[in-house]
């Protein structure tokens, strides 16, 4: 399982762990029935307390992601539209909040966050590749 | 809230005219992993050696598994692995001798277990310990400490000058005591990222006494990192409410605070200026900070 | 080289740092000496005032305390390497230095310092004594000593080899001595009464030409055995102290048993420390038959008396390097200036009072097999040294010995066994108790010894004033104070372990069987050697008796001081 720990990253390892299996669940990358890797085995690979894997899975437990069978393991949970589309969303919105506050600082109005997201948009679909749209500036 | 396997009460300890341990109190309950940093020479070595009975407490008590360790030394130590920076292990003793001998005073030795890992470790078993790397030497003390599956492990800055294979072995040793049947570990470091990923309680000591104890994600919470942007220019740190450690300059400056999120932004506001972005401080964070501010404290008494 | 300038500021430097490292040491020389000396004046004359002959001897007497200090090396370098042989200042090779000069200051540093410090005390004993105490020559001697012993030190981190070669080169100094010294017999008195003294230390040229020649060639050797070591071609990683050479343990290859805890320690006890101890003892036991042998067949070619006295030397010399081997039985080592008990042992999952008695015993026992195969390798081998003055002598000791114990009862022979055997155990507790205190209190521990030779020697001078006289002074001056002091620790160390049941009931029950047997055993013996207990006064029969409180108090001292080291 591709799950990566970022210390500086201010958010506990927890809630880390919980987020990105979220985000593996939501972007199909674990498929509904699969199993997933046992406490021991997650914390020894990531190399945190297995307390910690624990309290990630008891959490993704608890909001119905995951469901564990006594002695038989972990697995992912049916039921994955509901919650692929909140975990989407708010995946989304962390990104614009980041974007927002990186733009404040950078001197750019929302305005001009609106008027470069269609122009990126059209360039995408245009299929011409990625020159920086500040080259363009007028 | 599990049973009680380390109870210490307001234990003093003083070496000569230094103060080592200045009403120290800790508790650690089963299945839990309690990571301790301090500055050198804070009293986590002293500390952890009076769980182990190497030193006597001169006030307060301390008491392992319901155990006095100066009283009772077979019944805490048969129970209890360690592993410490200076092991002094016997040069002359081979490693699989080191394996007998240390199986003779613990009965619950897993031979199987050891072998796995004196395996995974590469040691040579007829190799003397002269013979050995001071890594090579950290990994045959780490078998004789948790082979016979002990109740509590203890470790004293394990990982200091040894390189990164040695340190994943140590890490994963303490994995693994825990997450098989919930045992207990308690460790000192000063690799902060360390202790950050294995702790579930973190405990800082400074000059002998207990300045941060608690759960990780409670104590990281309360301290945050936040990037702040003025209006005016300023040449010294800005005087703002609650904050421990200041970097930058200018306009812009990196703030370490503890408290609340509100108070500070208020305080950043009356400045002129505006908090960008805000997260729940590192360990290594809080541990410079802390350690800047009493150095500031110092020197301003 | 001019003040000021580098070289200048180099030996300046260096010696700066020497005198730093040695100057506690040369004080206690010189303190040691001139109080000694005077002390030795003093109590001769006070005891037998009325005999010339006598009073003589106490003045060559004091002479020899003046020149003792200097025999042995200088203790204090060896702290830097851990108390091991080999050149102290390592740490200096990147300094730039030339090798000679960081071997030659220190060297001639020493020895000047010996030299001094004994022509300073030599010189005030002469002023304040009136006798004619030696001046230059035997400053001369002992800078030439000084200079071999250091040599023989710097030369090899090997232990063996430092004895090697410093026990032979302290033996060939005594005997150049003796030849000297002993050069005409004198009728009614020893050889060298002082008013012979101007005469016999007045040396001949060529024996100054002798000293120039040793002191140059151990200075060469040193200088290239350290420019060796410097340059990469030897290693300079001291060994530890206190442990046997790890080619004898791991002569001796037998498994560790896992059935039990007290069966691995003994395992440990045995291949760390007593089986190498039982084959030094067994190596010694050849040596020294064949030295007799060799020095029997050089003699009769050269027709004299010169290597067999060697090998006599040789043989008191080994007898009292065993006595090396039953101190430290629980095992401090020296690390970073202190002595330290070792982490592994100290964090051992065994209780301290087995841990203590399977230490002592083991190593007790050991020691016991060595000394027997010495001793009866030196009494059965005694005829090879061959007809001469020496054997003669020996031997008749050997047959008042034979006599002596020939003329013993079995029961009595069997009583002076018991306390032979359990009086060593005794010693070694004694001796694994001091070292563990020693580097628990180290300061408490000298004030300690300090007081306690302070109160015999003023009890002595109370006795002195008092109008007592002759050898009886010393014996009562232990009466006073050597029997209730060991009374007294007995009580309170019984008392201290109990109080942190240290000690089973079932043990206490076998230590006081085992105290009482010795004590009926130490009666005997004093019967057997003609000592009449009933007739004496109560100090004295007190202090006869005391010895039989050793064993209870070796056993209540070795656990204790044990859970001394292991729980600071």
């Amino acid at each position: 399982m591709d799950i990566i720990i970022n210390l500086a990253d201010g958010v506990p390892i927890y809630r880390q762990i919980v987020n990105q299996i979220k985000y593996l669940v939501a972007s199909d990358l674990l498929l509904p029935g699969e199993e997933l890797p046992p406490i021991r085995t997650l914390a020894l690979q990531l190399k945190v307390t297995p307390n910690t894997v624990v309290k990630a899975y008891d959490e993704l437990e608890s909001s119905g992601v995951i469901h564990g069978r006594r002695g038989a393991g972990t697995f992912v949970s049916d039921g994955r539209p509901v919650l692929a589309h909140e975990e989407r969303q708010r995946i989304i919105e962390q990104r614009i909040d980041a974007l927002l506050a990186e733009a404040h600082q950078l001197n750019f109005t929302a305005d001009d966050i609106l008027r470069m997201l269609r122009e990126r948009r059209a360039a995408m679909k245009s299929g011409t590749s990625g020159e920086p749209t500040e080259l363009r500036r007028k | 809230m599990g049973e009680i396997v380390v109870d210490v009460n307001d234990l003093s300890r003083s070496f000569g005219t230094k103060d080592a341990l200045d009403h120290v109190s800790f508790r650690a309950t089963v299945g839990q992993v309690y990571g301790l940093v301090g500055a050198n020479g804070a009293g986590k070595t002293t500390l952890l050696k009076h769980l182990l009975g190497l030193l006597r407490a001169a006030t307060g008590s301390v008491r392992v598994f319901g155990l006095d360790p100066v009283r009772d030394p077979v019944g805490v130590l048969s129970r209890v692995g360690y592993l410490s920076e200076e092991r002094d292990l016997p040069e002359w003793m081979r490693v699989d001798e080191l394996m007998r001998y240390t199986q003779a005073f613990h009965p619950t030795w897993d031979a199987s277990f050891a072998r796995e890992l004196l395996e995974t470790f590469g040691l040579d078993r007829s190799k003397k310990i002269k013979e050995l790397s001071k890594g090579m030497r950290a990994q045959a003390g780490l078998v004789a400490a948790v082979a016979h599956r002990p109740e509590l492990l203890i470790l004293d800055e394990p990982s200091s000058g040894l390189d990164a294979v040695v340190r994943r072995d140590i890490l994963n040793a303490i994995v693994r005591t825990v997450a098989d049947d919930g045992r207990t570990v308690i460790f000192s470091s000063h690799l902060l990222d360390e202790v950050e990923r294995m702790s579930d309680h973190v405990t800082m000591i400074h000059n002998g006494r207990v300045t941060l104890s608690g759960a990780l994600d409670d104590v990281r919470h309360g301290y945050q990192r936040s990037r702040v942007r003025f209006v005016e220019h300023f040449d010294q740190p800005p005087i703002l409410d609650s904050a421990l450690a200041m970097d930058g300059g200018g306009r812009s400056w990196s703030v370490v605070h503890s408290g609340s999120l509100e108070q500070f932004r208020h305080s950043v506001l009356a400045l002129g200026g505006e908090v960008v972005e805000s997260r729940d401080a590192t360990l290594e964070e809080i541990f410079l900070a802390r350690a800047g501010r009493n150095r500031q404290q110092v020197e301003v008494a | 080289m001019t003040m000021g300038s580098p070289a200048f500021n180099v030996l300046r430097a260096m010696l700066w740092e020497i005198w730093r490292l040695t100057r506690v040491e040369a004080a206690w020389r010189l303190a040691g000496g001139i109080v000694g000396a005077w002390t030795v004046l003093v109590v001769f004359a006070a005891v037998a005032p009325d005999r010339p002959a006598f009073q003589d001897f106490g003045v060559a007497i004091a002479l020899v305390v003046l020149v003792v200090p200097h025999i042995t090396g200088w203790i204090s370098l060896t702290r830097l390497t851990g108390g091991m042989p080999g050149f102290p200042f390592s740490l200096h090779y990147t300094l730039p230095v030339r090798t000679a000069v960081l071997v030659g200051v220190p060297m001639a540093y020493l020895t000047v310092a010996s030299a001094a410090t004994y022509l300073v005390s030599a010189l005030l004993l002469r002023l304040t004594s009136g006798h004619p105490f030696p001046l230059m020559p035997v400053a001369a001697w002992i800078a030439a000593l000084t200079i071999v012993l250091v040599a023989a030190n710097w030369l090899s981190r090997n232990p063996v080899f430092w004895m090697l070669s410093a026990a032979p080169a302290v033996a060939a100094w005594v005997l150049l001595a003796d030849h000297r010294l002993n050069a005409e017999e004198i009728q009614g008195s020893f050889d060298w009464p002082p008013y012979l003294w101007a005469t016999r230390f007045d040396f001949p040229l060529t024996d100054y030409a002798f000293i120039g020649a040793i002191a140059l060639a151990s200075i060469g050797a040193v200088v290239a055995r350290v420019a060796r070591e410097r340059h990469g071609d030897m290693r300079a990683i001291p060994l530890t102290f206190g442990d046997p050479p790890d080619d004898l343990i791991g002569l001796f290859r037998f498994r560790c048993p896992t059935s039990s805890p007290t069966l691995a320690q003994l395992w440990f006890e045995l291949k760390s420390g007593g089986l190498p101890l039982v084959t030094i003892g067994a190596a010694v036991a050849i040596l020294n038959p064949l030295i007799f042998a060799v020095t029997g067949y050089i003699d009769a070619w050269l027709s004299g008396m010169y290597a067999r006295t060697f090998a006599v030397m040789f043989a008191a010399i080994s007898l009292l390097i065993l006595q090396f081997l039953w101190h430290n039985a629980f095992g401090v080592r020296w690390r970073r200036g202190r002595w330290y008990p070792s982490a592994f042992e100290t964090t051992l999952s065994c209780g301290t009072s087995r841990l203590a008695a399977l230490k002592v015993l083991v190593r007790s026992v050991c020691a016991l097999a060595a000394l027997t195969l010495v001793v009866v390798s030196l009494w059965v081998t005694l005829p090879l040294l061959g007809p001469g003055k020496t054997y003669e002598l020996l031997r008749s000791g050997q047959r008042a010995i034979e006599g002596g114990i020939g003329a013993l009862t079995g029961y009595q022979q069997l009583a002076l066994s018991v306390v032979a055997s359990i009086g060593l155990v005794v010693i070694v507790a004694l001796l694994a108790a001091l070292w563990a205190l020693g580097a628990r209190y180290p300061r408490r521990m000298n004030r300690a010894t300090g007081s306690l030779l302070l109160l015999h020697c003023l009890v002595l001078f109370l006795l002195v004033l008092n109008g007592r006289r002759g050898i009886g002074l010393f014996v009562e001056a232990m009466g006073w104070i050597d029997a209730p002091l060991l009374l007294f620790a007995t009580i309170y160390l019984t008392w201290k372990v109990f109080a942190e049941r240290l000690l089973s009931l079932r043990s206490a029950v076998g230590i006081v069987l085992i105290s009482a047997a010795f004590g009926a055993a130490w009666v005997t013996v004093l019967r057997a050697a003609g000592i009449q207990l009933a007739g004496m006064p109560t100090m004295d029969a007190a202090w006869m008796l005391s010895p039989s409180l050793l064993p209870l108090m070796a056993s209540a001292v070795a656990p204790w001081s044990l859970s001394r080291i292991r729980h600071m």
